[in-house]
């Protein structure tokens, strides 16, 4: 497998006055081609600032102290404006969260499928467009009449499948998936988790998917980040991560899902997230940790280290 | 209080008309829904169903905010539409409501403890220096240190112990049921956890039922001790919730549970669906409203909607049965 998306040192702050909160703190992650790749973590971890950081789609107060993001041998942060723009959306296609939403509601689908394609490539023939817009409605499970409806003609699902198509229409290689199923029906998301697996397998699509959601990890990621505090602290095949976390943090999270027809009684997680204008020293976790060793996890910060082939976490348990 | 049911629904119905003059079309949002919590044991009873399919709209007429077109409901055996003032005030005491979002509850421009106070006395449960006994014992009942939540503005909270406080403000009138409209789908699965758990502890502890309102049927099956499904507005089937879940026999209830992710990769979805989506736009239909989708039609389900029917210890509305 051939790496696609390289993230090596990312740091995202956001400042006010006199704090700096650092959302993305020294983040390094590898994506593989042809992968479906999952981030998950709760709220306020860090996840969408994460993805929006690759696309350099950050706004003040927000700014990317450092790092690289390098996308196909391309530094994505060191890359010009206008070298940027072709990226986006051509390469790396993104479906922010709630984007369903954000059709416009005055201009037939088709028309807006043909507004992204022109702003990208101006001299695409409508007769073109006008095929591929009706390949890709088949492909994300859509009847092509749907292409002259207005977006309050259709339901939740079918506006994210129109999203999805959208964002295909360039033929990305790295679709960005910010909860793209969090405010659907449970049956429609798993149409929508569905199809998203039917383009990566038929496109050959990588998918970076982020939600809070482990069970729709579970369902359909190849391999899972688990991000605490604007960290990643732990990475692996998502089997692997089920079958036995390693952090405690990941071992917290999935034990406090409830499980259809299970009465065992959900752990959860004492304490709450820090804040992160305050940070604790040490492990982020520490301070909620059950396998904390004192003395040494409030003092020094584990760093992300590989633990076997294809894991890694960050964590003092697992250092010698 | 034997054989009495502490709530009762008898066909209620709700119709919502939008639009205005040529334009007008009619919504109904719960048709003939009739169900009871029974009064003899605390009891969690789940009214699940996905986006508009009338569950909010049902919690709204339980409390009073709406009045039904047609039906009745009946808080232990008394219709709460035909109370006096002093059994109305023992109802707003005695019915006690959760929503989902813990972030809108709150005034914030005052401490939490003024909602807190202000329930106490007004529901006339303590006066003078009692009312602070009563905040830190409900406040001590959901898991709170009453030291690290009273004075504290709803900012300086966590969302999970924002919703922790609403539930204590629910506790301080001794109520009998807690009308709970989808308390932890805002929260994170650590916080979730703890007031998923916290219901459970009320329910056995304080002897107080709840009507659970949800489209999540994992937390459903983890508080639940008996479940409604409802589809745009209809129960399609009802029963103890361990059945209804091991093997549900309305195609919606199936539907439904095949499309839980379960939390687990070495337990993937296998087969395909090929459910048909409809368009947010669709006609009236005479027959089962389940129709368009029910994988399992027949030509008969389309001349009048199923009624339910009892089979064993539960409910259908379906022409398989």
């Amino acid at each position: 497998m051939s790496l696609l998306l390289k993230i090596e040192g990312l740091t995202v702050a956001y400042e006010s006055d006199s704090k700096r909160l650092l959302a993305v703190n020294n983040v390094d992650l590898e994506i593989f081609q042809g992968e479906i790749f999952g981030l998950a973590g709760e709220s306020a971890c860090g996840k969408t600032t994460l993805a929006n950081s690759i696309l350099r789609l950050i706004k003040p107060p927000g700014r990317i102290i450092s790092g690289r993001v390098i996308f196909d041998g391309v530094d994505l942060l060191s890359l010009g404006e206008e070298d940027l723009r072709r990226i986006r959306w051509e390469k790396i296609a993104y479906i922010p969260q709630a984007s369903m939403n954000a059709l416009n509601p005055v201009v037939r689908i088709y028309d807006q499928i043909v507004d992204v394609v022109r702003a990208h490539r101006k001299d695409f023939p409508e007769e073109e467009i006008r095929r591929r817009a009706e390949e890709l409605f088949v492909s994300v499970g859509l009847a092509p009449e749907v292409l002259k409806m207005y977006p309050h003609e259709l339901s939740g699902g079918m506006r994210q499948r129109v999203i999805i198509a959208m964002s295909l229409s360039l033929n990305p290689k790295l679709l960005i998936a910010d909860e793209p199923t969090t405010a659907l029906d449970v049956v429609v998301q798993r149409g929508i988790l569905q199809l998203l697996k039917d383009i990566n397998k038929k496109f050959g699509t990588t998918i970076l998917l982020i939600t809070h959601d482990m069970a729709v990890h579970a369902q359909i990621v190849d391999r899972l980040a688990i991000m605490y505090a604007g960290k990643i602290v732990e990475v692996g095949p998502v089997k692997d991560i089920f079958e036995r976390p390693l952090h405690p943090y990941t071992q917290l999270l999935i034990a406090s899902i409830p499980r259809v027809g299970e009465k065992r009684r959900l752990a959860g997680i004492p304490g709450l997230p820090p804040d992160l204008r305050n940070p604790p020293p040490g492990c982020m976790f520490h301070p909620r940790c059950p396998l904390r060793i004192q003395g040494r996890c409030e003092r020094a910060e584990p760093a992300l280290r590989q633990v076997s082939n294809e894991r890694k976490v960050a964590c003092h348990l697992y250092e010698g | 209080m034997s054989g009495v049911n502490l709530l009762e629904l008898r066909n209620v119905s709700k119709t919502f008309v939008s639009g205005f003059l040529f334009f007008r079309r009619k919504v109904v949002a719960v048709d003939k829904v009739s169900f009871s919590i029974p009064g003899e044991k605390p009891t969690a009873f789940v009214l699940a169903g996905e986006s508009g399919s009338g569950k909010s709209t049902i919690a709204r007429i339980i409390l009073r905010f709406i009045k039904p077109d047609e039906g009745e409901v009946l808080y232990r055996g008394r219709n709460i539409l035909a109370l006096n003032s002093k059994e109305l005030l023992l109802y707003r005491r005695e019915v006690q409501a959760v929503f989902q979002d813990p972030y809108s509850a709150f005034n914030p421009v005052y401490p939490v403890d003024h909602i807190l106070s202000i329930t106490a006395r007004r529901m006339g449960v303590a006066q003078g220096k009692e009312v602070d006994e009563v905040i830190d014992e409900a406040l001590v009942s959901v898991g709170l240190r009453p030291e690290e939540v009273r004075g504290k503005y709803p900012y300086q909270l966590s969302g999970g112990q924002r919703q922790r406080v609403l539930l204590a403000r629910a506790l301080i009138p001794r109520p009998k049921l807690i009308v709970a409209d989808e308390p932890v789908s805002m929260l994170d699965a650590s916080l979730r956890a703890e007031i998923l758990n916290l219901m459970l502890d009320l329910k056995a502890k304080h002897g107080v039922s709840f009507l659970y309102i949800t489209h999540d049927l994992s937390t459903a099956s983890y508080v639940g001790d008996c479940i409604a499904v409802l589809y745009k507005g209809s129960l399609v089937e009802m029963g103890p919730i361990d059945d209804v879940i091991s093997s549900p026999y309305h195609p919606y209830t199936q539907l439904l549970m095949s499309s839980i992710p379960v939390p687990d990769p070495s337990r993937r979805w296998q087969e395909r669906v090929t459910a048909p989506e409809v368009s947010a736009a669709r006609g009236p239909v005479s027959g089962c409203k389940f129709y368009d989708r029910c994988p399992l039609r027949k030509e008969e389900c389309r001349r009048a909607p199923p009624t339910l029917k009892k089979i064993g210890n539960r409910y259908v509305a379906c022409y398989l049965y």
